[in-house]
């Protein structure tokens, strides 16, 4: 069973992608902010790191390249979550060394189904 | 006359024998004649009718009784009656005709006294039509001139030559000007004999009847005609009566031809002066100037000896600029020989030294010598010499003499050359201070330039305030030559309240202090001027008790304050090693340059504040709508999560709730999508990722998104593209907004089974997208408020489509800021037309 390491700051937000990622089959380890999103990744090594780009203590681009830059995590596939319209945060984001991201709001299926192809294609490679 | 008395005198004799008192009888008489006397022979026979009418009774009486029968008489007295009243009207019907055919005369001597445009030549006729109609063998016509009188035109012996009259002896007055002072006409029938009038003229002539009537000019009779007659009977009183109507008439064409000829005059005077004028303005070279004067001067009166003297006031010296000689200009070399010292009783002096006009028309010697005036060389007879005046001054005289006639000039002719010196006076003090000015003028022109580009080079910066504020500074340096400057404004920060140097050159480095702590209003010449917002020009700092030092090598010092809408917004001050390095002309240069800062500044600012509260609409839409981002994500999620059944079994009534909820929320998140990018383009910060865009994988992308919907709704979508279509010059994610929203509008306003088509094309060096619909249209008076912002159209399926009225106006920004186009046809009932253009891709753009 793949396992998603989920980094967001708000509950709400955070339970309803674990309950959809969980419905769809993924292993789901949670963060609320994003040093314990860095430290649970390192000691996790999650297939797949989800993460919402305003956090405390650590912004996602901020946990994101710290991961590419650790051996241990730097395969580690990252995915952004981000707000629909907001074209700048996504290229940093991806300049950070994402490989996609997520538009909020999101449809639980959509997000199965695009964790699923990121998590294939990774393996798949490494 | 005679023929009137004896008829009278019979009738009265017969008719009166029975008076007892024979004197009586003539008592009748008398009036009969005196009627006839002064009211001439149709009169009198009218008055012996009246007479005999009255009489008619006694007359009847006596017949009767001395000779017929009763019914003879009464006819014979009749028929005396009816023959007398016969002649008396004949006679009068006789005068009238005279009269008609002498005003027949008169009305054709009117038009020939019109004819004529010379006041003599109107004159001489008069004089000689006069004398041919009355028979006069003598006539003059007398003018009064100067109090003078002057016989001007003269018929038979001594000819037309005018000559003067001899004055009457002491107290006494000449017949002539009796009638012109009393400006009344005689008729007299003996002028030998007539022991009331004085005679004529001491050489006046032998003759009897004469008859006289003033000429009047504007009601005031200023000479006469006469006329005389040595053998025949006396001129009648209808007789003088024809002559005032001749004269009266004659006065209007005389008026006439006084003022045509005046006019003529003063035409050329203007002329004369015209041409000056025109010379003046046109030629530079003094000397052709003053041969223009010359020769104009030439056409109003005798210019033969003419001369233009200069006087410096400084060498007390005359010298002449221009002269002409019997007819011949002098040379340079005549001229400067005649240079001359002031001469305490010249007469070009004279003129010099009263700044007055002076006019001698004759007797030179007499009016010389007393204005006490010794001329040199030969003494002429006529003499005018006039004061060149420019902005008050006496620069020189112009004169014009004549050795041979006197009266040469008239008054009129003496003000045509005041006001010709005049002219050329000014001319010549300007060329003089154009000389004099020049330097000047360059230097300002070199300012005027420098402020042109200035305000150029401010109009390109003034978005930017620190580089306004250093060209100001840089130019005002390089104008003045300053050794330092510094450009302060006056600001309230949190360092406190002053002076802060926002610009500056020269300074030691320690200076920079007061980049961002505030100069004192209160130290310095600097503060002083921006406490009170009076500019100082010190040419030594030493002098000024509120100098204060910054620089060690400062003597000069030029401070200015910036002013804007009267209160002072700042400083520039100017340094200078060199003791009164600053001069006026600097101190106006940089106030200029000052008022110019200001209103950049002004400007700068402004832009600064717009920028900021921009960001600071921008930073709060963002805000916001990531704010709204999360909770929407819940709402969306959750419902998803349930409708999918993954979180329990749910009613059909709940999954129809549920699904409300969910469009809802769709809506308000389409909404916030719409904010965000209204407020990124209006404050300018949308990112374009510009790339080759291709038409086929959008349209793909946008029917795959819309497809759904299509189908529920029954709607046929069409694509027509041609493979040759070439990329365009875009971002991708921007044409796909662009492209869906229009389809999403064509798919939202067409009812079901309905068409929707999309045509891509290529139109010269772009490509054009077409959606079309057979949608409801757009009513024309909704038409040209489609682009605006928040507009949504009053149709009932507008109102039910959840749209937030900012689609299509962030559509047509997004076309305009890549380049494009966008417009519209449609027609309510039958459908719209959408088409955009994006300029297609070219490498190297």
């Amino acid at each position: 069973m793949a396992k998603i390491l989920v980094a967001e700051d708000e509950r709400d937000i955070l339970e309803l992608i674990t309950f959809s990622l969980e419905l769809g089959g993924f292993e789901v380890i949670q963060a609320m902010d994003g040093l314990e999103a860095l430290e649970k990744a390192i000691v996790e090594k999650p297939d797949l790191v989800l993460l919402d780009i305003r956090m405390p203590k650590l912004t996602g681009y901020e946990v994101c390249e710290k991961l590419k830059e650790s051996e241990v995590t730097r395969d580690i596939p990252v995915v952004f979550i981000s707000a629909k319209g907001q074209e700048m945060e996504i290229k940093q984001g991806l300049e950070a060394g994402a490989v996609d991201y997520v538009v909020k709001p999101f449809a639980p299926d959509e997000l199965i189904r695009k964790m699923q192809e990121i998590i294939d294609k990774y393996s798949k490679q490494g | 006359m005679i023929l009137i008395a004896l008829i009278t005198w019979a009738l009265f004799q017969v008719a009166t024998e029975e008076n007892p008192v024979p004197a009586i009888r003539y008592l009748y008489f008398i009036p009969v004649l005196l009627i006839s006397f002064y009211y001439g022979l149709s009169m009198g026979l009218l008055a012996t009718f009246a007479v005999a009418s009255i009489m008619l009774p006694r007359l009847l009486l006596i017949a009767k009784v001395h000779f017929f029968s009763e019914k003879v008489s009464s006819i014979v007295a009749e028929l005396l009656l009816l023959a007398l009243g016969a002649i008396a009207i004949d006679q009068w019907f006789g005068s009238q005709q005279r009269q008609r055919d002498f005003y027949r005369t008169l009305s054709d001597l009117g038009e020939l006294f019109a004819s004529r445009a010379d006041p003599d030549a109107i004159l001489r006729m008069m004089l000689e039509e006069s004398a041919r109609i009355f028979g006069a063998t003598w006539g003059e016509i007398i003018i009064k001139v100067n109090g003078r009188l002057r016989r001007k035109v003269r018929l038979g012996e001594g000819g037309n030559a005018p000559s003067e009259i001899p004055l009457p002896p002491e107290g006494r007055k000449t017949l002539a000007e009796k009638i012109i002072d009393e400006g009344r006409s005689y008729l007299i029938n003996n002028l030998e004999i007539d022991v009331r009038f004085s005679r004529w003229f001491k050489d006046g002539p032998r003759i009897n009847s004469f008859m006289a009537v003033p000429i009047r000019r504007r009601g005031e009779p200023f000479g006469l005609i006469a006329l005389g007659n040595k053998f025949d009977g006396p001129f009648t009183k209808d007789e003088l009566a024809m002559l005032e109507a001749i004269v009266a008439k004659s006065e209007a064409a005389l008026e006439n031809a006084i003022l045509l000829a005046e006019e003529r005059k003063r035409t050329l005077r203007l002329a004369v002066l015209n041409e000056i004028a025109q010379a003046i303005s046109s030629v530079m070279d003094t000397e052709e100037l003053f041969k223009i004067v010359h020769k104009e001067m030439g056409r109003l009166v005798d210019v033969t000896n003419f001369y233009i003297a200069l006087y410096n006031p400084e060498r007390e010296e005359i010298e002449f600029a221009f002269a002409v000689e019997d007819g011949k200009m002098l040379d340079k070399a005549r001229l400067e020989r005649a240079t001359r010292k002031m001469r305490p009783s010249g007469l070009t002096e004279y003129i010099i030294r009263t700044g007055k006009p002076l006019f001698l028309p004759s007797r030179l010697e007499e009016e010389l010598e007393r204005l006490g005036i010794q001329p040199i060389g030969r003494l002429a007879r006529s003499w005018m010499g006039v004061p060149m005046i420019a902005h008050g001054k006496v620069i020189g005289v112009m004169a014009v003499q004549d050795y041979e006639r006197e009266n040469a000039y008239t008054r009129d002719d003496l003000e045509t050359l005041q006001n010709i010196a005049n002219q050329t006076a000014i001319a010549l003090e300007n060329a003089r201070l154009l000389e004099k000015t020049d330097e000047a003028l360059a230097q300002r022109v070199r300012e005027l330039t420098t402020l042109r580009e200035i305000d150029r080079e401010l109009a390109m910066a003034c978005l930017d305030l620190t580089r306004v504020l250093n060209l100001v500074l840089e130019r005002a340096i390089a104008a003045t030559g300053a050794a330092a400057g510094a450009l302060a404004l006056l600001e309230e920060r949190e360092a406190g309240k002053g002076l802060y140097v926002l610009a500056q050159k020269g300074y030691p480095e320690e200076f920079k202090y007061y980049m961002n702590h505030p100069y004192p209003v209160t130290k310095g010449i600097t503060g002083r001027v921006a406490r009170t917002g009076e500019p100082c020009l010190c040419p030594n700092v030493e002098e000024d008790p509120d100098y204060e030092m910054t620089l060690e090598s400062t003597k000069a010092q030029l401070s200015v304050p910036i002013l804007l809408e009267g209160k002072v917004i700042g400083t520039l001050t100017l340094e200078s090693p060199y003791e009164g390095a600053f001069t006026e002309g600097d101190l106006s240069f940089i106030q200029q340059l000052a008022d110019r800062a200001a209103i950049a500044i002004q400007h700068a600012r402004l832009y600064e504040e717009i920028q900021k509260a921009s960001e600071a609409k921008s930073e709060f839409v963002s805000i916001v709508s990531h704010e709204l981002r999360n909770p929407m994500t819940n709402i969306k999620g959750y419902t998803d999560l349930i409708l999918s059944g993954k979180a329990g079994p749910i009613s059909e009534r709940q999954r129809e709730f549920l699904g409300k909820v969910r469009s809802n929320v769709q809506r308000m998140s389409n909404l916030v999508e719409d904010l965000l990018n209204i407020s990124l383009i209006e404050a300018g910060k949308l990112r374009l990722r510009v790339e080759p865009v291709y038409f086929p994988g959008v349209i793909e992308e946008v029917m795959s998104s819309v497809r759904r919907y299509a189908e529920e709704k029954k709607l046929i979508l069409e694509v027509e593209i041609n493979d040759a279509i070439p990329p365009v010059r875009a971002d991708r994610s921007r044409v796909v907004q662009i492209l869906s929203n229009l389809v999403n509008n064509a798919c939202a306003y067409t009812p079901s089974e309905g068409k929707v088509k999309i045509r891509v094309k290529r139109v010269n060096g772009y490509v054009e997208v077409d959606v079309e619909d057979t949608g409801i249209g757009i009513p024309d008076d909704e038409q040209e408020k489609i682009f605006e912002r928040f507009f949504r159209g009053s149709h009932p399926m507008v109102k039910e489509t959840g749209g937030t009225g900012l689609g299509l106006y962030i559509t047509k920004n997004l076309v305009e800021m890549q380049g494009g186009k966008i417009w519209f046809k449609s027609k309510v009932g039958e459908g719209s037309v959408f088409s955009f253009t994006l300029p297609i891709w070219t490498e190297g753009r």
